[in-house]
């Protein structure tokens, strides 16, 4: 691939997300799609946390079926269950993301150890 | 010092995002130069895209010679999703054009899932400068971690490959706690629904198709609902 089809390329993939993520926001604010989404009946406003649930579901088992290993399944189990206990218990989102973390990566290092 | 104060609380709910960002970004950096790249067309990447999903599968496009065209066009579909997160969070966004559609472009699925904790917020200069400190942190952590991935990503995957490796779990945990914020007993059938809808379409298709999947299940189980609470 030559240079200039590479600027090309990543230009127009700039261009297509750009648009994508500016367009709701140029519609006029009685436009019927807008209307239709930020309405307040109960089946818009679950759009949102839909879609938030959607990504947790996706991202979470992704890895998982990515993986030849059956016990990718258990870092993945331990983070989220200890993302859902220490937000229970602090509601703080952040706070929770970070202990997450640490508690994956400690459960990953002690599932080493025991393959090794 | 409201505005200042509010930018820094904006920057501080960033963390979990650069958190899960700087492995995702320097892995991008990394891969993108062991192709053979130059190391500003990474960053020039990141710098004008800033959507880790599209800016994988172009460069992996371009490295085995598919084209482009067909993969940007099928970016699109995927990004349509963009077109639902605006149109919820629309609200909360300033007036100003020029305030607009810079926040607009920093969209991504991690900076649209913070943004909607705030949906029932009022639209004030406060929260407008809250969202600029959530979308510069999540876009100059993106950038830089690509310009440091792709000088030296390779050496500090292989120095601390665990530390790499616990930080991917970094957005799963973001998702999901974000999830589990916005649940109350009003919606837990209908996420519920989605959250299976989201498992099944996962299992045959990929993250896009997850997440319509989630969105019809979850609204089919809250409009049953709605009619059947009505006298």
């Amino acid at each position: 691939m030559n240079h200039s089809t590479l600027l090309v390329a990543i230009a127009a993939m700039a261009v297509v997300t750009a648009c994508c993520r500016v367009i709701p926001f140029l519609l006029p604010p009685k436009s019927r799609l807008l209307t239709l989404l930020s309405s307040d009946h109960p089946t818009t406003k679950i759009i949102g946390p839909a879609l938030l649930v959607g990504l947790s579901v996706a991202t979470l088992t992704q890895p998982i079926m990515d993986s030849t290993n059956w016990s990718t399944l258990i870092p993945y189990g331990v983070g989220g269950i200890i993302t859902a206990l220490i937000l229970r218990w602090s509601g703080n989102v952040g706070l929770a993301v970070v202990v997450a973390i640490v508690g994956f990566g400690l459960t990953e290092y002690c599932l080493s150890l025991v393959a090794a | 010092m409201s505005i200042l104060h509010a930018s820094g609380r904006g920057l501080r709910a960033a963390i979990p995002i650069c958190l899960g960002y700087i492995p995702v970004a320097i892995t991008f950096g990394a891969v993108a130069t062991s192709f053979g790249y130059p190391l500003y067309v990474p960053i020039l990447f990141s710098a004008t895209i800033f959507a880790g999903g599209s800016q994988f599968i172009l460069l992996a496009a371009l490295q085995n010679g598919t084209p482009w065209l067909y993969v940007v066009a099928l970016c699109a579909l995927i990004d349509s999703r963009h077109v639902i997160y605006g149109s919820l969070i629309r609200r909360i966004f300033p007036e100003s054009l020029v305030a607009r559609v810079p926040l607009a472009m920093s969209l991504t699925d991690e900076v649209f899932a913070t943004a909607l904790t705030q949906r029932e917020a009022e639209p004030t200069r406060d929260l407008t400068a809250w969202l600029a400190g959530v979308a510069v942190a999540a876009y100059l952590c993106w950038v830089l971690s690509t310009a440091v991935g792709g000088a030296v990503g390779t050496v500090i995957q292989d120095a601390a490959p665990a530390v790499t490796k616990a930080m991917h779990f970094a957005l799963p945990a973001l998702f999901l706690a974000l999830s589990l914020d916005n649940l109350h007993r009003g919606n837990a059938w209908p996420l519920a629904a989605g959250a299976i809808g989201a498992l099944g379409a996962i299992m045959v298709s990929n993250i896009a198709v997850a997440l319509f999947a989630a969105i019809a299940a979850s609204v089919a189980v809250c409009s049953w609902q709605y009619r059947e609470s009505r006298p």
